[in-house]
């Protein structure tokens, strides 16, 4: 479709439309034969071993950031034994899976849209249809199933680093000593905290697996057509990831508030 | 002797992409089983998206695809899925899967869709390798690592041991290659349609090229078929679109004459 001829505003329902329509499609993939192993293993290996070291080191380095302005603030009204109870507030709900996300957006969603991207224009697509093999089910599934394994698992890590990293500054900097931070943050990781933590990463990989794919299946105009739909392929996902946890947040306080 | 039968047939086809103008324009044309033609005209006049309808990549917005007496237009993709088998498809570049090795993307089709063990299809592409006159010892490598006409002969490879094609269809095989590999190309291309009688289309715009390979020739002007003939034919045309395609090519072809090239 010639979308330069739409409005804007048309333009944005019309691509909002095309990728409803895609992510319909790659899901009832989800559910079809054949399913790839091997392809889904080794995406799991490229995205998820590969963002281990940079969903740490920005887990460990938001961990530390959040507990020295916590402990500062605390220690103010003398409540620095709160310290590790709002640790698990924010890392475990919001910026773990948040920062996660973002991470994997950026690292993730880049090199799936330049790839199948690249596929698609030197008709590497066309070539696997012409083999009578579906481009979904051996190139977006498997991406789609390694994502949705991996985000929480980094997720996860990026929580337990975060939390870590708040213990060295609780210990270091804020002289709390180790008992009187791990009691609350083992006493909070209660039922609302981990559907929390452990909701929000779902969704994002299904974010952007979605958007990285649409991005890639539908770039046109070679090297540079390319490169213009992994830019809007990062910009579109990290957008949506703040989006769906400002969502996610809402309707999960709303549902089981009772729980935290 | 009986005519022989027409693999390809394509009646009254007009297509267009998704909010675009029509690409092709009422394009009929059919090809005999071991005949080849080749298809020519400018960049963006439909050659490439004629291949894609015939591999049911595309479907026609009006018109008939037949492809050996099968009426494909309105085929499922599991329909298509043994039509395909029937055709081998050379991309544009080769289009060799560029994460797999040599070996990986010539066995890609077996890998795929038989039982075959591991050491069987190795033996099937060593075969095939052979064939297109490539060493074994390619196997290993990856596609970035050939030259290009080396990749248009794995691409060949793969096409044919990924079917037993009655039919194949080539999107610019020699463009972007030296003489020597061109014509290497050019002669495993010209084998395969004598030597297995297959219906063989051929798109380029290297005319050079096409008067090595083809029986007749489709010019395609603006997604019209403007001639369907023979050389003889083509030259002798006094349609304006084909006199401009042909313009400048006149000096080459009047040497080749001279000298019975052609």
């Amino acid at each position: 479709m010639a979308t330069h001829k739409l409005g804007p505003m048309k333009n944005f329902f019309y691509q909002t439309d095309q990728l409803i329509r895609f992510s319909g499609r790659v899901t009832k993939a989800l559910f079809s034969r054949p399913f790839y192993l091997t392809e889904t293993l080794e995406q799991m290996y490229l995205g998820g071993v590969g963002s281990l070291w940079l969903v740490a080191l920005t887990g460990i380095l938001a961990g530390q950031a959040i507990a020295i302005n916590f402990a500062n603030e605390l220690g103010d009204f003398g409540a620095k034994n709160y310290l590790g109870r709002i640790m698990i507030m924010a890392i475990v709900r919001e910026l773990g899976p948040t920062l996660t996300g973002i991470m994997v957006a950026a690292r993730v969603a880049s090199g799936i849209t330049a790839e199948i991207g690249s596929m698609k224009s030197s008709n590497q697509i066309d070539a696997l249809r012409a083999y009578s093999i579906d481009p979904l089910q051996k190139l977006a599934v498997p991406r789609l199933v390694a994502l949705l394994i991996m985000v929480p698992v980094l997720t996860i890590i990026c929580d337990v680093v975060g939390l870590f990293g708040g213990y060295i500054i609780a210990v270091l900097l804020a002289h709390i000593s180790g008992s009187l931070y791990w009691a609350p943050v083992v006493e909070h990781l209660n039922f609302g905290n981990i559907t929390m933590g452990l909701v929000k990463p779902i969704v994002f990989a299904f974010i952007i697996a979605f958007v990285s794919l649409w991005k890639g299946f539908t770039a046109e105009g070679g090297a540079k057509g390319v490169g213009a739909a992994t830019n809007q392929s990062v910009v579109i996902t990290s957008i949506s990831i703040l989006l769906a946890n400002f969502v996610i947040t809402q309707v999960i306080f709303k549902l089981i508030k009772g729980y935290f | 002797m009986s005519k022989p039968q027409d693999m390809i047939r394509l009646e009254n086809v007009t297509f267009a992409y998704p909010g675009g103008e029509p690409v092709l324009k009422d394009v009929s044309f059919c090809i005999p089983e071991g005949e080849s033609r080749v298809i020519m005209g400018q960049s963006g006049s439909g050659k490439s998206t004629i291949l894609k309808l015939l591999l049911g990549l595309y479907k026609p917005d009006s018109g008939d695809v037949c492809i050996d007496d099968e009426h494909v237009s309105d085929f499922t993709e599991k329909q298509l899925s043994d039509v395909r088998k029937k055709m081998g498809m050379v991309f544009q570049d080769g289009a060799l899967f560029d994460s797999l090795t040599v070996g990986e993307n010539v066995g890609f089709y077996l890998i795929e869709h038989s039982d075959m063990t591991i050491e069987q299809v190795e033996e099937k592409v060593r075969e095939m390798l052979g064939f297109v006159r490539l060493e074994e010892s390619i196997m290993d490598r990856m596609p970035e690592e050939l030259s290009g006409g080396m990749q248009r002969r794995v691409a060949i490879a793969r096409a044919l041991l990924a079917t037993a094609p009655k039919i194949m269809l080539y999107d610019e095989p020699t463009t972007g290659l030296d003489p020597e590999s061109s014509t290497q190309v050019l002669h495993l291309m010209d084998q395969l349609t004598r030597e297995r009688n297959i219906a063989t289309i051929v798109v380029t715009h290297q005319f050079l090229d096409a008067l090595a390979i083809a029986d007749k020739f489709i010019l395609i002007d603006k997604g019209s078929v403007a001639f369907d003939g023979s050389l003889p034919d083509l030259q002798s045309s006094s349609d304006k679109r084909v006199l401009t395609f042909l313009e400048p090519f006149r000096a080459s072809l009047k040497l080749m004459e001279r000298r019975q090239f052609v």
